[in-house]
């Protein structure tokens, strides 16, 4: 027994901090909507609350099943090997994998479990009556343990699987697609989110078997060896620390991410049994399976990174990377040329996977009924809110410091921009909220360009193409994603609202990093 | 502290001047000041914890003295990073290297950013350790992560190699064969070495220089030979037994029990002997103490302690 509980308490110790991160990202989700509904002018309805919470904990969960799923080592190749030492330890393999297992997804139910409850109270009405608030709840939101389940079984059959096998892993895990009950909605979601839990019960008992008896290891070993890595020496010092900072910050995540979700939206498109429920089915997963796998997946990947950060304390500051001998302002400028490839990186991946759901949907159905709807679900304002404010700090959250910075803004950031979106009596928000927001921003901006230009951080060489190319990557996406609205002739809000309103908030939290980046790394090489 | 940006290439590689850093309550180096002269291979010894690799992080500018000054080849190495680093090599305690990395990609990196790398040397090096250019930094074992890191440091032939702990995680064969005489060769060359460890043995046989750090204090420091040749072990047998150590002059501290008891003394080799005589005890054995007996002595001097025969 003893054993056992030593694996359990290891596993707390390694996903205290993740966890207790989360909560406290939860509470000020939480205590943002609290004060809001004090507010009988500006209070938003029941069902808004609901959407943004519902958004909230899907994707939480999903980080933080994420990095509970996936050892410390191997954040970022989602590696999960399973140590030696806690394969020599003297538990059954069965018991071993039930273990891990359980105690690497009682964190992550237990922040579901915890959050639903605060939330249930905070959000709905009827706030005595706690039991049916949550069963409320939980019924409207109907993705919240789909989510749960989906992130552990998509990270389970990513991380404990050999390489070779991770694609087989994957359809392993989703079987119980093409079985979905029909039932009620609830019941169904309920039912998937057990079948999917399964599958991921049966990988994570595979890899652990796969370890211990160390039958596959000629498949890492294979797989490590594959590609041989860069052969061409690089350019100049500058090209090899930006080479270095896209590797170690980004990696393949945006690709694996690309592979998974485009993975499950086909698996979907397969499940259909060729009558017109598709719309219908696609509703009950919308956001995993139509307009939001974009956003879903950008909000992930850059919610990974930062929390990944969170857990392991170095902040991507290794040693290693110190001691470049390079002025730190080039080391900024290196970091902050990787960011802004990851974020026009990160915006195209988000368009090529819009366009893949909105064709596969005009594809199969023909009469155009499912690509007026994706339309329609692409503009919704939640979605928009993410796409446009999230994709940028998603990728500005490979750059060390801005990532608590912008994870602490982002979640108000998306509540203010949902709430003006969806009243379009713009100037009590305005008033009340987007002006002191902006204004702190504006100052906490000004403050960090005048520390790092003060310490002779900033060059203007260095910040002005890089200001270019992030506004360029703006500009292309807005204007790609606004000619979707004006395409379909059905606009959300006026343009002057647009710009008044996205264009400032938008640049200055871009604008952060330019001067946070070259701080941070100074105050941290030479603390 | 100077802040000058241009290189003097007549200038110490390494000058400490009274340096002083506190994490918190805990004292980490305490008033050190230490000069490494060029062209030598200078040893930092201590025991874990004593502030070893704390001096060494304000060499490579990483930490900011809180007292004192810090100068790499005449230069700060905080306002000027780039001119100090790029004539260090170095090898840290925990190999932190990235585990993505392959070796062959490793060399490429660490070439780009020093002028004067020596592919051939490199290649040279990453055939005497028999390292795979394919293989990632994840995939290799202890040893080989060493091995990499010192393949990193010393491509370019750096003008000050700095080692901490290099020996750790690498075998017996390659710490005896390959490191002392990678060491030994880049101070032939005119080239300095600094390395920590705590294999007191190790550094006795490759170090010119020696400084002990014990608690954040330098205790000793100076030419190898001369440290040994300025202490003295001493077996003394007293007339009657005794209790607690003997309280002799020079004596740093006491190893026995009983009539006979040895000690290491820091040069006051005659004033000892006479004390002794004075006591009645006969000199059974004089010998050079090892740098670990000495380091042991001095780092227990103070209260003497007694180690029950």
């Amino acid at each position: 027994m003893r054993p056992v509980l030593t694996l359990i308490w290891e596993q707390w110790r390694q996903n205290r901090w993740v966890f207790l991160r989360m909560c406290l990202l939860a509470g000020m989700l939480l205590a943002w909507i609290w004060l809001d509904r004090l507010n009988p002018l500006t209070a938003a309805s029941e069902g808004t609350y609901t959407v943004i919470i519902k958004f909230f904990m899907l994707m939480a969960s999903m980080v933080f099943a994420g990095l509970a799923f996936t050892w410390k080592e191997g954040r970022n190749s989602l590696q999960f090997r399973v140590p030696p030492r806690v394969l020599a330890l003297p538990v059954r393999t069965p018991a071993l994998a039930t273990t891990l297992f359980f105690a690497k997804f009682l964190p992550v139910a237990a922040f579901v479990g915890l959050f639903a409850l605060v939330a249930g109270r905070v959000a709905l009405d009827d706030a005595t009556a706690l039991w049916k608030g949550i069963d409320d709840f939980h019924v409207d939101i109907m993705l919240t343990p789909t989510g749960v389940a989906m992130a552990a079984a998509a990270f389970l059959a990513i991380a404990w699987c050999p390489p070779g096998l991770r694609i087989l892993a994957i359809l392993l895990v989703f079987p119980a697609l093409r079985w979905a009950p029909d039932v009620t909605r609830s019941a169904s979601v309920y039912i998937y989110a057990v079948s999917v839990l399964l599958g991921a019960y049966i990988v994570a008992l595979m890899g652990v078997c796969a370890d211990r008896s160390g039958r596959w290891a000629h498949l890492y070993a294979g797989w490590a060896a594959l590609g041989g890595g860069r052969k061409r020496p690089f350019r100049s010092p500058a090209h090899a620390q930006a080479w270095y900072e896209t590797k170690t910050r980004t990696g393949h995540l945006p690709w694996a991410f690309l592979a998974l979700f485009i993975l499950f939206h086909a698996s979907i498109m397969a499940s259909w049994d060729g009558k017109d429920e598709l719309i219908s089915w696609m509703e009950d997963t919308s956001i995993m399976s139509t307009a939001g796998v974009a956003a879903v997946a950008t909000v992930v990947l850059g919610l990974l990174i930062v929390a990944a950060d969170c857990r392991d304390h170095v902040s991507g500051l290794s040693t290693f990377a110190l001691t470049r001998p390079l002025a730190t302002r080039r080391l900024a400028r290196a970091r902050l040329t990787a960011g802004s490839f990851s974020l026009l990186r990160t915006y195209l991946l988000a368009l090529l996977i819009c366009t893949c759901a909105v064709g596969a949907a005009f594809l199969i159905t023909r009469d155009g009924h499912s690509l007026r709807h994706f339309l329609r679900e692409l503009q919704e304002p939640p979605m928009l809110a993410m796409l446009i404010l999230f994709i940028p700090a998603v990728s500005w959250s490979s750059l060390w410091l801005s990532a608590p910075l912008v994870a602490t803004l982002a979640p108000p950031t998306a509540f203010l921009m949902f709430r003006i979106l969806e009243h379009l009596n713009l100037a009590e928000y305005l008033l009340g909220a987007l002006v002191p927001w902006a204004l702190v921003t504006v100052l906490l901006t000004a403050t960090a360009f005048t520390l790092a230009a003060r310490r002779h951080l900033l060059t203007r060489r260095a910040v002005i193409p890089l200001l270019m190319a992030w506004l360029a990557g703006s500009a292309l996406f807005v204007t790609c994603f606004w000619g979707v609205g004006f395409l379909n002739r059905r606009y959300l809000v006026s343009e002057e609202t647009i710009v008044a309103v996205f264009t400032p908030i938008f640049a200055l939290i871009a604008l952060l990093p330019f001067a946070t980046v070259p701080l941070s790394l100074h105050w941290f090489r030479h603390r | 502290m100077t802040s000058n940006a241009n290189p003097q290439p007549s200038a110490s590689p390494v000058a400490i001047d009274g340096l002083t850093r506190r994490f918190r309550r805990k004292t980490a180096l305490d008033g050190v000041s230490l000069k490494v002269p060029r062209g030598f291979v200078y040893g930092l010894v201590g025991e874990n914890g004593a502030g070893k690799t704390t001096l060494i992080k304000h060499l490579l500018g990483l930490l900011k003295p809180q007292a004192g000054s810090v100068q790499v080849f005449g230069l700060d190495p905080i306002a000027a990073p780039e001119q100090t680093l790029g004539r260090i090599g170095y090898l840290s305690e925990n190999r932190d290297m990235p585990n993505w990395m392959r070796v062959r990609e490793l060399m490429l990196y660490t070439k780009a950013f020093y002028p004067a790398w020596d592919d051939a040397y490199a290649e040279h090096l990453r055939a005497t350790f028999d390292l795979d250019p394919g293989a990632k930094i994840r995939t290799l074992s202890r040893g080989q992560r060493a091995q990499a890191g010192l393949l990193a440091a010393l491509g370019h032939r750096p003008d000050l190699l700095i080692l901490d702990e290099p020996s750790s995680g690498l075998d017996p064969i390659v710490r005896r064969d390959i490191l002392a005489a990678i060491i030994r060769t880049v101070a032939d060359e005119g080239r300095t070495v600094l390395f920590s460890s705590h294999l007191l043995d190790e550094v006795e046989r490759v170090a010119d220089h020696v400084a002990m750090i014990h608690t954040g204090r330098l205790v000793m420091q100076g030419p190898l030979d001369d440290i040994k040749q300025g202490h003295l072990r001493v077996t003394l047998r007293f007339p009657e037994p005794q209790r607690t150590p003997p309280d002799l002059p020079g004596a740093l501290f006491w190893e026995g029990a009983g009539t006979e008891w040895a000690t290491v003394c820091n040069g006051q080799a005659a004033a000892l002997k006479e004390a002794a005589a004075q006591r009645g005890a006969e000199v059974l054995e004089e010998a050079t103490p090892s740098l670990e007996e000495i380091f042991i002595a001095r780092a227990k001097a103070g209260p003497a302690r007694v180690r029950e025969a």
